[in-house]
């Protein structure tokens, strides 16, 4: 079906079909601005104006903002910036499973926009996250879109109802329970998944790929990274997205520190070799051969790979015993830290 | 392992809520260790609420800098015990120091519950309560009362060792704390019927069971703090 234009605004074409509307590009007569366009009729009127009002809250450069909303007799408009750019389903096409490097590099991305909504005022939580809804723009930045499914407020969070997409949307979301927070975590989680194995969790059976199903060169970091974000039970998963930022940042240090395998690998081979001249020296000597310029040498390696190594054992990274801390919750009326 | 917890953190009858609660969990290469600990500050008392804030507080931190120390060359009870004990006696010097400097008296009940695999490893001062919720809500400690006073807690007078009490459960383990606010009403057998697994199986459900307990312990006259703390471990 056409749309009308209307106030101001000229139809160009369709920029994308949902469940909550049809958004199409549009330009403004006057100022010859391309702009999105969410067009909602009868009962979706509603839904359009809460998505309105979570939107207006947000200033986020990541995020497009609301230009206008336009209420006519039997339609619902929203009139929201236009990001141009590539639809990030589409860019992934083919790119997937990615080195891990380069999924963790787009999850963080991701995750940093989610983060600001968890971290807003209201708190708000997403609830549809996956490839479709973030636009690549041309400087290669990432930018969130539809929040059709949005809730904003503390007690909206602990809504009912069924939304989000299968194989995105976390159980309690897929069961009508309550959804939240923990919801985009999970969906956060599920495209990790899928940059990383390729297997696209929106086709049958409908849930993301396991850890397990992850190729040989995924670090165990990022499979008990999996494991946590998409724990059937919202509980145990990170409770928003500025801890499974937290998360991701451990993962990348941590990789980092695998640096010190190639350290590892150097380490050995000299010493090796030490080892074999020494070795040459000694037999050198049995046959009463001059090696007085070759034992200072072995020796002087000898001791800087000592040296090398007392400090690597006392100073270098540590094999950490607790991998995780969890819940970390205190009821008091207590204000103060300390007495 | 713990699959999730509740919790009931009601004023009841009483401006300020002096109980604390704190729930703490670390994965570690070894398993997963979980704490809940539920601290009544003496309503008799003054600044009830400093005195549970402090012990959960440094609880805390003993969970996350002390605890995996000890617990790195393998789970000892033993050990642990030590450990927690002699953190428990700093903490009691530190509050009776406070107090006698001020003129007040910060004292505090505490129940500290510990989850280290299947093993389980109670601490306990005071007149709150802790239940294992098995096929009936059976209490696992004493209540340090002597003709309706409370005779042993922390922070006042002489350093009284806690109770312990340690265990293994085996397919599921439920536990339940709470203040003495919360049991002086309500019977075991109605804990052990509102917080059945048949009735709760998620966190949402055990926390309306335990609402729902508080409110009838308020019909039935209570008027003080209520608190309480929910555990359900599973396989």
């Amino acid at each position: 079906m056409k749309q009308k234009n209307i106030c101001g605004y000229r139809i160009l074409g369709v920029l994308g079909k949902g469940g909550q509307g049809t958004v199409y590009l549009a330009q403004h007569e006057v100022l010859h601005r391309k702009y999105a366009l969410k067009y909602a009729y009868g009962a979706e009127r509603a839904r359009l104006r809460q998505e309105a009002a979570v939107m207006k809250e947000l200033t986020d450069r990541r995020i497009p903002y609301l230009v206008d909303q336009i209420e006519d007799e039997e339609v619902s408009v929203l009139v929201m910036e236009y990001v141009e750019g590539t639809n990030l389903k589409e860019y992934l096409k083919g790119r997937v499973p990615m080195e891990e490097d380069e999924a963790l590099a787009v999850l963080q991305q991701m995750t940093e926009i989610v983060a600001y909504l968890h971290a807003q005022k209201g708190i708000v939580a997403h609830r549809d996250l996956k490839p479709e809804n973030f636009v690549m723009a041309r400087d290669g930045s990432l930018h969130l879109l539809d929040f059709g499914t949005a809730l904003t407020g503390i007690e909206s969070l602990r809504h009912k109802d069924l939304c989000g997409t299968p194989g995105y949307a976390s159980p309690e979301q897929m069961n009508r329970g309550r959804s939240g927070t923990e919801s985009d975590v999970y969906a956060l989680g599920a495209v990790y998944a899928y940059l990383l194995t390729g297997i696209d969790p929106t086709l049958p059976p409908f849930h993301p790929p396991i850890p397990e199903e992850c190729p040989e060169g995924v670090s165990d970091e990022s499979r008990d990274f999996l494991r946590k974000a998409l724990h059937p039970a919202p509980e145990m998963r990170p409770q928003d997205a500025g801890r499974l930022l937290q998360e991701i940042e451990k993962i990348q240090k941590r990789k980092k520190h695998l640096l010190s395998g190639v350290e590892n690998f150097a380490y050995q081979t000299v010493l090796l070799i030490d080892v074999f001249v020494a070795s040459v020296l000694v037999w050198l000597r049995y046959r009463e051969m001059p090696a007085e310029w070759g034992e200072c040498v072995c020796g002087g390696i000898t001791i800087l790979l000592l040296i090398w190594h007392i400090l690597r054992t006392v100073l270098g990274p540590k094999e950490r015993f607790v991998i995780a801390r969890e819940w970390n919750v205190t009821y008091t009326s207590k204000e103060m830290w300390g007495l | 392992m713990a699959d999730f917890f509740a919790v009931l953190h009601e004023c009841g009858g009483r401006k300020v809520n002096q109980d604390c609660i704190t729930l703490q969990r670390m994965v570690t290469r070894k398993g997963t260790v979980s704490l809940a600990m539920l601290c009544d500050g003496m309503g008799g008392m003054d600044r009830g609420e400093i005195a549970s804030g402090y012990v959960a507080e440094r609880i805390g931190v003993w969970f996350y800098d002390v605890l995996p120390n000890v617990l790195k060359g393998g789970y000892r009870a033993g050990k642990v015990s030590k450990s927690l004990q002699r953190c428990l006696f700093r903490i009691h010097e530190d509050l009776r120091e406070y107090g006698e400097q001020r003129g007040l008296h910060c004292g505090t009940t505490f129940t500290l519950l510990l989850l280290v695999g299947r093993c389980w490893q109670l601490f306990h001062l005071g007149d709150s309560s802790a239940y294992r919720l098995e096929r009936r809500a059976r209490r696992i400690t004493f209540s340090h009362t002597q003709k309706g006073g409370l005779v042993k807690c922390i922070g006042i007078g002489r350093y009284y060792k806690p109770q312990e009490k340690r265990g293994r459960w085996i397919k599921k383990g439920d536990f339940l704390l709470t203040s003495d606010g919360l049991q002086r009403f309500i019977k075991e057998q109605d804990l052990y019927h509102a917080l059945s697994r048949e009735r709760v199986t998620n966190r949402t459900q055990a926390e309306k069971a335990l609402s729902d307990l508080a409110k009838v312990a308020a019909r039935r006259g209570e008027s003080d703090n209520m608190s309480a703390v929910y555990l359900r471990c599973s396989i």
